[in-house]
């Protein structure tokens, strides 16, 4: 994977308007007004943010010149997702690992639990040297 | 057995990552496990191929942990570590460093245990210095030779929404 373009990518990433602005054209191409429309921000804002996108290769400028409408380029975030992906199976297998000590600790606790009633249970058979037993009856 | 659902990855903020993972067992497990020398060095760790060799716990709020990792060519690698607070069962505050700085700043690491019906979800988040740094950190784990897989941008957009 290029690191360049992993930082390219999720330094387009960091802000929250360009993050709205991808999700926008993850439902489908929208034009510079459209894009602005939900948020309080002028036209040259919002195509700062576009141009940021843009660079990064994650949006492009769709077919229609008049419109000029503005789609999602999937790939990189893709890329950037296989990245995240990475992460997040290192912590998984960690956490099997632990799922299989928890898996024993809990075996153990039965086990032991097992023991106690049985010893239990064999002081109660054996009433004779039972005091308490004795008071009892 | 059959496994709990995969762990959950989430970029909070620009700082920190949250980890959502569910265990099937009580909450008081997973914290001993968390917690106790004798059982960290069996799970704690994410790279393939290196060991716990050391494994040192002062369980109580401002005692120190320290842990080191060893590789079968020599190489070692630690982390030095204070509880901030420790609720038992229930929730570890950690703030830790590793030996060699290759980032800034320490890690401020709250594990939250939450326990229904025996199923115990540990919610982990990850708070760093920076974005520089978080991000830095997540590019080395990945460049530890972790196996990637592709899983979606759906997944992804919702991730970063």
């Amino acid at each position: 994977m290029n690191a360049v373009q992993l930082d390219l990518t999720f330094n387009a990433l960091a802000d929250p308007t360009r993050r709205a602005i991808l999700s926008r054209l993850a439902r489908g191409e929208a034009t510079v007004s459209e894009l602005a429309a939900p948020f309080s921000m002028s036209q040259p804002a919002i195509s700062k943010h576009l141009k940021v996108l843009e660079r990064a290769g994650l949006i492009a400028v769709g077919q229609d010149a008049q419109r000029r409408p503005r789609r999602l380029v999937a790939r990189p975030l893709a890329e950037a997702n296989d990245w995240l992906e990475g992460y997040r199976r290192a912590w998984e297998e960690q956490f099997q690992r632990l799922d299989d000590v928890l898996a024993e600790l809990m075996a153990q606790e039965a086990l032991d639990a097992e023991a106690q009633e049985g010893a239990a249970q064999d002081g109660g058979s054996n009433t004779d040297n039972n005091p308490k037993q004795g008071l009892m009856r | 057995m059959t496994r709990p659902e995969p762990l959950r990855l989430t970029l909070s903020g620009d700082t920190d990552v949250v980890l959502t993972r569910q265990f099937f067992a009580p909450a008081r497990l997973v914290y001993r496990a968390w917690t106790d020398a004798t059982l960290v060095p069996r799970w704690l760790g994410k790279l393939p191929g290196w060991q716990m060799v050391e494994c040192k716990i002062d369980l109580r709020e401002g005692g120190a942990y320290r842990y080191v990792w060893s590789d079968n060519e020599g190489h070692s690698m630690g982390i030095s570590g204070q509880f901030i607070q420790l609720v038992p069962n229930q929730r570890i505050v950690t703030k830790e460093v590793f030996d060699e700085a290759w980032h800034e700043g320490d890690v401020i690491a709250t594990v939250e245990l939450t326990e229904e019906d025996g199923v115990t979800t540990a919610t982990t988040t990850l708070h760093y210095d920076s974005q520089q740094v978080r991000d830095d950190v997540i590019k080395s784990d990945v460049a530890w030779g972790v196996e990637v897989s592709y899983a979606g941008l759906d997944e992804l957009i919702e991730v970063l929404g």
